[in-house]
């Protein structure tokens, strides 16, 4: 297990690398952060030659690579461009508001969707898996951006129960992580829903209702476990897609998170900025996969590293 | 898993005729009002793709700036007009083929790409599973939006390239579920007895890991295709969209929905038409696999 | 055992197996379907609650915009430019720095909300060119920096030595202000700009952000980082928090040497999405918002605690026309572009009459604007007449390029293209990422025969904008070249005197309108916003906005 563990770290850190390259490629040869910053007055090309070299921008790829990387491992990912402040711990102090909002919503999406999915499985064709599959079904046939400005023009327009965005306290908390969550509890309540309907039809569930264990009992001590493994999978999974797709939500809630950040470096081309964001979003990510990989031997004796 | 009912003959009390009429009758015992709903919608989706024309004829180009922001039940506009006098209702039908399109050949590459990893890193283990699974493991971390851009800007915009990246997008979810399934069933009994019986690989993939995981694989198709019909939408949203000149669903309802509190039906009609066609895609994958798999229709209250 | 909406259903031995099981249970099935269509109203109720809230009219929720929804000590400003991002005027030329930074920092020259130089209320109370080269200013006195620190001559010296040198180098303005050779102190309160060469925009430009005075002191005391996050400057409103991409949260300066502000806090917050923030305004959460789009206009206007403030910006926007390729390298079809297009019809319709009328690539408040100039008229038939006269081989055929994030203009792209395939022409239109298009597309010429640009000469002077359109070489010019045109510009920014340069501007104009490298469109006409507690805020062309009188009550 040991090993296995730092194998993964090791691949790991390859990823890591192997992102770097592309993120690298994909912005010197596509953007001219000179000639952007430089938009609105009238630049001569001598300008825009003059700020690239004095951004480190006129050496040889290979050569700019090789010192990004060597300050990286140092976790120094360079001064952005527009902030003028260090690419880190720009992106780590907008960390916590990303991890908020993707913990909030993950929270809603699993509240809603376990008990919905369990229930909607066991009690099969009933009003309740009725509900359950019209809900999950809705939930992801709206797109998250309609459906947080119908939230924020239902709850804080018309009812003025919560404001419409910003960051702060938890009331400005609530639509964002509803928003987030309700379309990853759609998906979740059908994937929980038939992967408890695929144990649900496994015989030792009929052998232990032979036996005669109450209902509860069943669940909880057959059926949940075993469940799981695919549910685990999607957890992690969820995770990569809030993560990302917190942008959105961030955008129509003015939640300032690193999605938001990302998103505005890349347009500018802020190179430091975006490949801070990357890298350190990677870097979670990895982590949350790893975690979940490593669950499954606590969920599934069965499979072995 | 055929439809033997089609060969039973009434009278015939053989074995399998009665086999056949028990799965004839769960099979019309399956088609409530859901899925007829859904076939019906799937089918009006289908002629929108195939033959717009007749549902809508007419001239398509319908610029017409005296007719701007019309509401729903004007003369001639049944769902109303849009900033630029287009008919709603006529955007709606022109953009069903290239939302649908785009949604599913995206789920076709992105599926096709996904089962054949994860059967491969399942089945097969040691360091092609490691290759394969650091590979998903790269474009998991990747964050989707972040790719989306970087793909979109350095190769271009465009609809095939719309399609490739929603296909990158959307494979790692197919790889890593099949292999979940992959590493259980590999070690479930009956497997375990087939290998010992000496079946080959091939055989072995194909004839006792492939089914148990083609559940699996339609839910999430038809999850799928539904998401990718949202995940343009949102790419539009952010400004990556393909040519104005051919709405998608997802474009109507992104650059609609500053009109949300003025001219409502802008944004609101493109949405319904991504709420039914996702409501039906997934009432019909459901219904697929419920039908396909006779295991699931054991299954009742616990 | 259970199936799908019946229950305990036994496949019938006896009965026909294609029937409806059961016969003797008429009642039960009867039961059973009639659940299911129970079933299906029940979720078409459900859908149509859903979509309940986009039926209602907004205007019905307006009235909440008249109670201030925050401390009343406090104004809020919704801004969709977002942040700042660095506090140091000399590394930025972003609008969102304008909004918020034109209250920390002033410059020697000011510029009023009516564009026109103000000089009582600058940090120079005057000027005069000791010789073509040497410009000398005197100094306001009593004036202080935020941190206490006096405002005096070496301050300005300081300041410009930290822009033309090598921190400056390293930040977006310097290059405009290259013309400067050195500041001189004369004495406390009297400063010489000597300059390279004549520099007829030069006291315009000592507006602009580059120019903003920085306190020395407190720079030296603290570094150049901490100044982006943290700065001082002389203007009404101190910084006390920045959260990039949230807010920024300013407190009045006292001591400001045009009057205490009104107001005793002002923020400013970044609300990127324009639904969301019309929901803040309508709910009381913020006193102005910037930035209303023309889709919301009638929500404003139809709600009676919500005020709407149209004022024109000094953008431009309009198409460049590609000298270079096929068929837009044959000067009639150039032409026959320009008469195609109803610029009436697309500043009614699709922007809601929000724009003006241009014709050239400047709006009527910046130097080098001749307003008896008419725009380009509208004439299809001309437009047709050209074509033919043109004799073009091969399709006539159009790519044209713009920015896909910019869903109005979008509209208006459709609307010309319309309008040129009227005429005959066919239209390929083609959306591409804004960075892409202004900075790479454009420069190296790669955006087919039409592309969307948009400037906003902030120094609204012509010679900003034209030498950068129309001189060979410039880094957005890459395909027009007209030997003329380059030696007139060149004049034009080498003498100070002003007739002369309007003169020559007006050979510009000319030759534009003869070599047609383009087709202006319009003026943008930016929308602001208040609610009605809201006094004394006036709407700033340039988004440099001013709010040491505003108040709410």
């Amino acid at each position: 297990m040991i090993a296995y563990v730092v194998r993964r770290i090791a691949q790991s850190i390859l990823v890591l690398v192997g992102i770097s390259v592309i993120v690298f490629a994909a912005l010197h040869l596509t953007t001219d952060p000179a000639a952007a910053m430089l938009r609105g007055g009238t630049p001569t090309k001598a300008d825009i030659l003059a700020l690239r070299r004095h951004l480190g921008l006129d050496q040889p790829l290979p050569v700019q690579f090789a010192i990004f990387i060597a300050d990286a491992v140092r976790g120094n990912f360079g001064t952005s461009y527009y902030y003028n402040n260090p690419a880190f711990s720009l992106v780590m102090d907008h960390l916590p508001a990303t991890l908020e909002l993707t913990v909030a919503g993950m929270a809603v999406s699993l509240l809603i969707a376990f008990p919905l999915g369990i229930l909607s499985a066991v009690r099969r064709n009933s009003w309740l898996d009725f509900f359950g599959r019209i809900f999950a079904l809705l939930g992801i046939s709206f797109p998250n951006f309609w459906l947080g400005i119908m939230l924020i023009l239902i709850f804080a327009v018309r009812l003025n129960w919560v404001p419409p965005s910003g960051y702060g306290g938890i009331q400005y908390l609530i639509l964002p992580a509803v928003t987030l969550g309700m379309i990853l509890a759609g998906i979740s309540t059908r994937l929980i829903r038939s992967s408890v309907l695929d144990v649900l039809a496994a015989d030792y569930v009929r052998t232990a209702r032979a036996k005669g264990l109450p209902s509860l009992q069943v669940i909880t001590r057959h059926v949940v476990r075993n469940a799981l493994l695919p549910v685990v999978t999607y957890i992690g999974l969820q995770f990569g897609t809030l993560l990302g797709g917190a942008v959105i939500v961030e955008q129509v809630f003015s939640w300032p998170g690193v999605g938001q950040l990302a998103l505005g470096a890349v347009n500018q081309g802020d190179f430091p900025l975006v490949q801070a964001s990357v890298l350190v979003l990677a870097t979670i990510l990895i982590l949350v996969n790893l975690l979940v990989d490593l669950s499954y031997v606590f969920i599934d004796p069965r499979i072995r590293y | 898993m055929t439809m033997d009912a089609t060969l039973a003959h009434e009278g015939d009390t053989s074995f399998e005729a009665d086999l056949g009429r028990r799965r004839l009758q769960r099979l019309r015992a399956h088609l409530n009002p859901g899925v007829v709903f859904a076939g019906i919608v799937l089918l009006v989706v289908l002629a929108c793709v195939a033959v717009p024309a007749w549902i809508t004829p007419g001239d398509p180009n319908t610029l017409d700036l005296s007719a701007r922001l019309l509401g729903p039940g004007s003369p001639g506009h049944f769902l109303g007009t849009d900033p630029l006098g287009h008919d709603v209702g006529r955007l709606i039908v022109d953009g069903t083929r290239l939302s649908i399109s785009i949604a599913i050949a995206a789920v076709a590459l992105s599926c096709a790409i996904g089962v054949v990893l994860g059967l491969v890193s399942g089945y097969a283990g040691g360091w092609v599973e490691a290759v394969i699974m650091r590979w998903t493991d790269i474009q998991l971390s990747f964050p989707f939006i972040l790719l989306a851009i970087l793909v979109l800007t350095l190769f271009g915009g465009g609809i095939a390239n719309l399609i490739i990246v929603l296909a990158i997008t959307g494979w790692m979810d197919y790889a890593r579920v099949v292999r979940s399934q992959v590493l259980s069933t590999k070690e479930r009994d009956y497997v375990l007895a087939a290998r010992a019986m000496g079946v080959g690989s091939i055989g072995m993939l194909r004839r006792h890991i492939f089914p148990s995981v083609v559940s699996s694989i339609i839910v999430l198709a038809t999850l799928n295709t539904s998401i990718n019909i949202l995940f343009e939408a949102a790419l539009t949203f952010l400004g990556l969209g393909i040519s104005p000149e051919t709405p998608t669903w997802g474009g109507m309802l992104s650059d609609g929905r500053v009109y949300l509190s003025t001219a409502w039906w802008i944004a609101t009609f493109p949405g319904l038409a991504i709420m039914f066609t996702a409501l039906a895609i997934n009432i019909m994958g459901d219904w697929l696999r419920d039908t396909l798999d006779p295991h699931l229709s054991r299954a009742g209250r616990a | 055992m259970a199936y799908d909406g019946y229950t305990a259903l036994r496949v019938a031995d006896t009965c026909d197996g294609l029937r409806s099981p059961n016969v003797n249970r008429q009642g039960k099935e009867y039961k059973m379907v009639h659940r299911s269509w129970r079933r299906a109203t029940v979720a078409a109720a459900i859908a149509a609650l859903a979509l309940l809230p986009t039926l209602t009219p907004h205007s019905a929720l307006a009235s909440r915009a008249a109670t201030i929804n925050h401390d009343p000590n406090t104004l809020i400003v919704g801004s969709q430019y977002g942040d700042p991002q660095d506090f140091d005027p000399i590394d930025t030329f972003t609008l969102a720095w304008g909004m918020i930074g034109s209250n920390v920092f002033d410059a020697l020259v000011y510029r009023g909300t009516d564009m026109k130089i103000d000089k009582s209320k600058g940090l120079a109370t005057g000027w005069k060119y000791i010789n073509d080269n040497q410009l000398r200013f005197t100094l306001r006195k009593g004036v202080t920096f935020q941190d206490g620190e006096p405002f005096n001559a070496a301050a300005v010296k300081f300041t410009f030595d930290r822009l033309l040198g090598p921190r400056g180098q390293k930040g977006a303005q310097y290059f405009q202000y290259k013309t400067i050779k050195a500041v001189k102190v004369v004495d406390p309160y009297t400063v010489d700009f000597i300059t390279s060469s004549p520099d007829p925009v030069l006291i315009t430009k000592l507006a602009g952000y580059g120019a903003m005075i920085v306190p020395p002191a407190y720079i030296k005391k603290h570094g150049d980082t901490y100044f982006t996050t943290h700065p001082i400057g002389t203007g009404a409103f101190m910084v006390t928090k920045y959260v990039p991409k949230s807010e920024v949260d300013l407190v009045a300066y006292d001591k400001y040497w045009r009057g205490a502000p009104r107001m005793k806090r002002l923020v400013y917050r970044f609300i990127p999405e324009d639904a969301t923030r019309l929901a803040e305004l309508q709910t009381g959460h913020i006193d102005i918002m910037q930035k209303v789009a023309i889709a919301q206009v009638p929500v404003i206007k139809g709600a009676s605690d919500l005020r709407l403030y149209p004022v024109g910006s000094p953008t431009v926007y309009g198409l460049f026309l590609d000298p270079r390729q096929k068929p837009t390298n044959n000067l009639l079809i150039r032409q026959a572009i320009n008469y195609a297009i109803d610029r009436k019809s697309i500043i009614k319709d699709v922007l809601g009459g929000y724009g003006n009328l241009v014709s050239t690539w400047q709006s009527a408040m910046s130097f080098g604007n001749d307003p008896s100039m008419p725009p380009f008229p509208y004439d299809p038939t001309k437009a047709k007449a050209l074509i033919a006269q043109a004799h073009v081989s091969g399709p006539l055929h159009l790519k044209f390029t713009i920015d896909g994030t910019d869903s109005v203009f979008k509209q208006v792209a459709e609307v010309i293209v319309a309008e040129l395939e009227q005429v005959g022409f066919t239209v390929d239109l083609e959306s591409v990422d804004p960075t892409v298009h202004y900075n790479t597309n454009i420069p190296k010429g790669k955006y087919g025969n039409m592309a969307e640009f948009g400037w906003g000469g902030w120094t609204l002077d012509f010679d900003n904008t034209a030498y950068s359109l129309y001189h060979s070489g410039e880094f957005y010019n890459p395909g027009y070249s007209n030997p003329k045109m380059d030696s007139l510009l060149e004049a034009a920014r080498s003498t100070l005197d002003q007739g002369k340069r309007l003169r020559i501007y007006k050979q510009v104009d000319a030759i534009l309108r003869h070599d047609v490298p383009e087709a202006v469109l319009f003026q943008t006409v930016n929308l602001w916003a208040t609610t009605k507690n809201v006094h004394n805020f006036v709407a700033p062309p340039d988004d440099r906005m001013e709010l040491q009188n505003t108040y709410i009550q």
